[in-house]
Order: structure tokens, then C-alpha cells, then sequence
């Protein structure tokens, strides 16, 4: 099926890429303040150390740097490579630490917080929630407060000034491309 | 029937009765591929709803974007190597060269003759360092420590003080190879005289470096070194 997102978003995205791939170091400065804090928070999540996600988020931009020549721009967003990269560099860590017995008590009791690679839903949320502003106005606002805050459409189209149909149609609209990123990120596997 | 649009299956996965004709939701709930679809979006529904509350995304610390920087620029300069911030300053044989040199030629000075007076006042120089840069060995400046009515600084002479887009800091190296300090920038042609804490000196800060800075918020040394030498005296 076609994606739906539009055509804009698609062609920033698609650019940065091939800026990045081409060596370019203004993309890795914008690709670094677009989704740093994606790759940050998938490693804190993950790793439950602000130190450790510092220096995974370090490792996933260099990496990514000296790994630019292997980006194929036509696959659109950098975010789903990023992803793997991380997922990879989480590994590291957790297997460095595991090693190194530092964190004794996480490796014994393996409680859910501190899976050994990022767990696929924290990853899929966390992408959600940043992908959500790409959407746009008042496309995101709207989807925010039906899907989030919970009001019902009326209440939104009343509060946004939208007619009714026009609010319905943002929030099924916005589910069916929210779908369609995520797909990108669940195809993805990148070996770096 | 045919298979309902997407913007129906929407409709469906949000539980609004309003987005399908009786005939569709029946349809829905008899067809696997359907069904399948709608509880995707139920799915994702679910999933954005989770991932927002309390967990807004955060921003790494700025010290990350640096060290990132380091990185990039080391390895385009050393052709590819490993992270800078887990190498240390001190590169087998480039900072040798120079450390060889310095003693070498016999820098050392011991002041004036006067020093041995202890209470008037006077200009010593403690310790000289020719300064080198650190790939071709070629001389690019001096520094000296002097000492003036107890207080030193450091007096920093660069020939061809090439900034490049950019500006000239001063650095003292430690000897461990890791640690450094900066003690600022160096002005255009001629020599820079530096306040000098001669602790510094004692805890083997004795390595002067020199390097090319650019205009930007980060503060750690760029890695690229105009000139260095250690001082002896």
C-alpha cells in the first residue's frame, strides 16, 4: 500500500540522507539535533545509566559518520538505520557490562528494565511519540488530544475551531501514517 | 463486498461508530486481512498513548555533541582511527620528536645571575621549550616559563601563527598523556604572555601545544596541533 505521509516531510528526509552519505558535516549536525534524542532515550530506557546512553548515543553518531557512505539515501528517514545502530551499541554495552560483572544485580535478577537489547514496544512508543510532530499542524494537535488526552471529536473540533469531519479525518489519517513509519522501523535490520 | 478503505479501518481501530456503514463493520469482523489491519492500528493507538505519558523523549547532554565532533575530526585528520576521547593526547613518536628535540639543543636556562638574590626583584627564566609541529618536527615558536616577583607566566612566541578561520588557544599538556589545560588564546603575531600557576608545572603539566580552534561552543581541544614542545628547565 502507498504511504500516506506527505510529500514534504518525505523530500527533508530523503535530503539529509543523501547530504550525510555524501559526507556532508552539516548533516551530521542536523541528523545528530533531529534524533539524538530518540537514540538517547532508546539507550536510557535500555541501559538504565545516563553515563552509559551518553556515550552509546556518542558511539551511534560516530559510527553513523563513518558509516555514511554505506547510507542508501532512497530508503527515505536516517531514523530506522540510527535505530539499528543503537540496538547494536546497547548490545555492546550490555554484553561489556555483563563482562565486567559491574552491574551484578541487573544480570541476576534480569528484571524487564534492563533488557539486554532495546525492547522492540519501548522502541516502537519512543518513535511514535517523536514522529507524531511530523505530522504537522493541526494534524498532530489533533491526534494528541483524541488519542492522548482523550477528549471525544467534538470537543476537539470545538476547541481547534475544525468542523467535525475535519477531525475525524486528521485522526484517521494520522493513525494510518503513524502505521506506515512504523513499519520502517520494524523492516529495518542495518548491520554496522 | 470489497475491502473497506484504510480511512474506515481507522475509524474501526478508534472505536468511532461514525467512521463505517453497518454493511463495512460487518464485513470487518468476517474478514481476516480486515481484522488483521484494524487491530495493527489498535495497536499503534495503544502504543502512542503508552509512549507519551511520561515519557517525553531528552535531550542528551551537550558534552555528547562534542565529543561526537572530536571524533569526526580526528578521524578525518588520522585518516580513521579510534574514538579521540579514549586516546590520549600523546601519540607514540610526534610528541617524541620534539621532546628529543628540546632537550637536544640545550634550552635550558637558569635565570639571571642575580637570582640568587632572593629579595630584589627580577625577570628569571625558569624553563624554555622550542616548539614543534607535531607530523614534520619543523619549528614554529618558543615558550618560556618567567619568573617575576614570585609570579610566573608563560610566554608563548609563534612564527607563523596560521589560525586559519579560527583562533590559536594555548594548551599545557600533563605528562600521563590524558589530562590538559588551557590557558587561552594566543594574540596574532608576536608573543603572548600567560599567567602561570607553577603547580601546573610540578604536577607535569610541562607539555606546550598550541592548536587551531574554530568559532564554536565547544571547548575541548579540536586535536589539531599548530606546534608543541615540553618544557625543560
Amino acid at each position: 500500500m502507498k504511504s500516506v505521509l506527505a510529500l514534504d516531510e518525505r523530500d527533508a528526509d530523503d535530503d539529509l540522507a543523501e547530504r550525510l552519505a555524501a559526507g556532508s558535516s552539516d548533516a551530521l549536525a542536523e541528523a545528530y539535533e533531529r534524533w539524538s534524542p530518540l537514540v538517547y532515550t532508546i539507550a536510557l530506557r535500555s541501559l538504565g545509566s545516563g553515563p552509559d546512553a551518553e556515550d552509546v548515543t556518542q558511539q551511534v553518531f560516530v559510527s553513523a559518520w563513518r558509516g555514511r557512505r554505506s547510507i542508501d539515501p532512497s530508503r527515505g528517514s536516517l531514523a530506522p538505520w540510527l535505530i539499528g545502530i543503537t540496538r547494536h551499541r546497547v548490545a555492546d554495552t550490555w554484553a561489556a557490562r555483563t563482562r565486567r560483572k559491574r552491574d551484578l544485580e541487573a544480570v541476576i535478577s534480569r528484571d524487564r528494565s534492563r533488557e539486554s537489547v532495546p525492547d522492540q514496544d519501548l522502541v516502537e512508543r519512543l518513535y511514535l511519540a517523536d514522529m507524531v510532530d511530523e505530522l504537522g499542524e493541526p494534524r498532530a494537535s489533533v491526534l494528541r488530544l483524541v488519542v492522548l488526552a482523550d477528549r471525544s471529536h467534538h470537543d476537539v473540533a470545538h476547541t481547534l475551531g475544525l468542523p467535525l469531519g475535519t477531525v475525524k479525518s486528521h485522526v484517521r489519517r494520522g493513525l494510518l501514517q503513524l502505521r506506515d513509519r512504523l513499519r520502517e522501523v520494524a523492516d529495518d535490520s542495518p548491520r554496522s | 463486498m470489497t475491502h473497506p478503505d484504510p480511512e474506515v479501518l481507522a475509524a474501526v481501530a478508534l472505536d468511532d461508530p461514525t467512521g463505517s456503514t453497518a454493511e463495512q463493520a460487518g464485513h470487518v469482523s468476517g474478514c481476516a486481512s480486515c481484522g488483521a489491519a484494524v487491530a495493527q492500528l489498535r495497536q499503534v493507538r495503544d502504543q502512542l498513548a503508552a509512549g507519551a505519558r511520561g515519557m517525553p523523549l531528552e535531550q542528551p547532554p551537550t558534552s555528547v555533541w562534542a565529543r561526537v565532533r572530536e571524533a569526526q575530526l580526528a578521524g578525518e585528520r588520522r585518516g580513521g582511527g579510534s574514538d579521540r576521547s579514549r586516546r590520549p593526547w600523546l601519540l607514540a613518536g610526534s610528541a617524541a620528536a620534539a621532546l628529543a628535540l628540546g632537550f637536544g639543543l640545550g634550552w635550558v636556562t637558569r635565570g639571571s645571575p642575580s637570582e640568587s638574590d632572593p629579595v630584589s626583584p627580577v625577570t628569571a627564566t625558569v624553563a624554555r621549550a622550542r616548539l614543534d609541529a607535531p607530523d614534520s618536527g619543523a619549528w614554529q615558536g618558543s615558550a618560556e616559563v618567567v619568573r617575576e616577583v614570585g609570579v610566573d607566566s608563560l610566554r608563548v612566541t609563534v612564527t607563523a601563527a596560521d589560525a586559519g578561520p579560527g583562533y590559536l588557544e594555548v594548551w599545557l599538556l600533563n605528562r600521563d598523556g590524558h589530562r590538559m589545560v588551557s590557558l587561552g588564546v594566543l594574540h596574532p603575531g608576536g608573543t603572548t604572555s600567560f599567567p602561570l600557576n607553577a603547580q601546573l608545572l610540578d604536577r607535569g603539566y610541562v607539555t606546550v601545544d598550541v592548536s587551531r580552534e574554530a568559532f564554536d561552543d565547544l571547548p575541548d581541544h579540536s586535536g589539531d596541533s599548530l606546534a608543541r614542545g615540553t618544557l625543560a628547565g
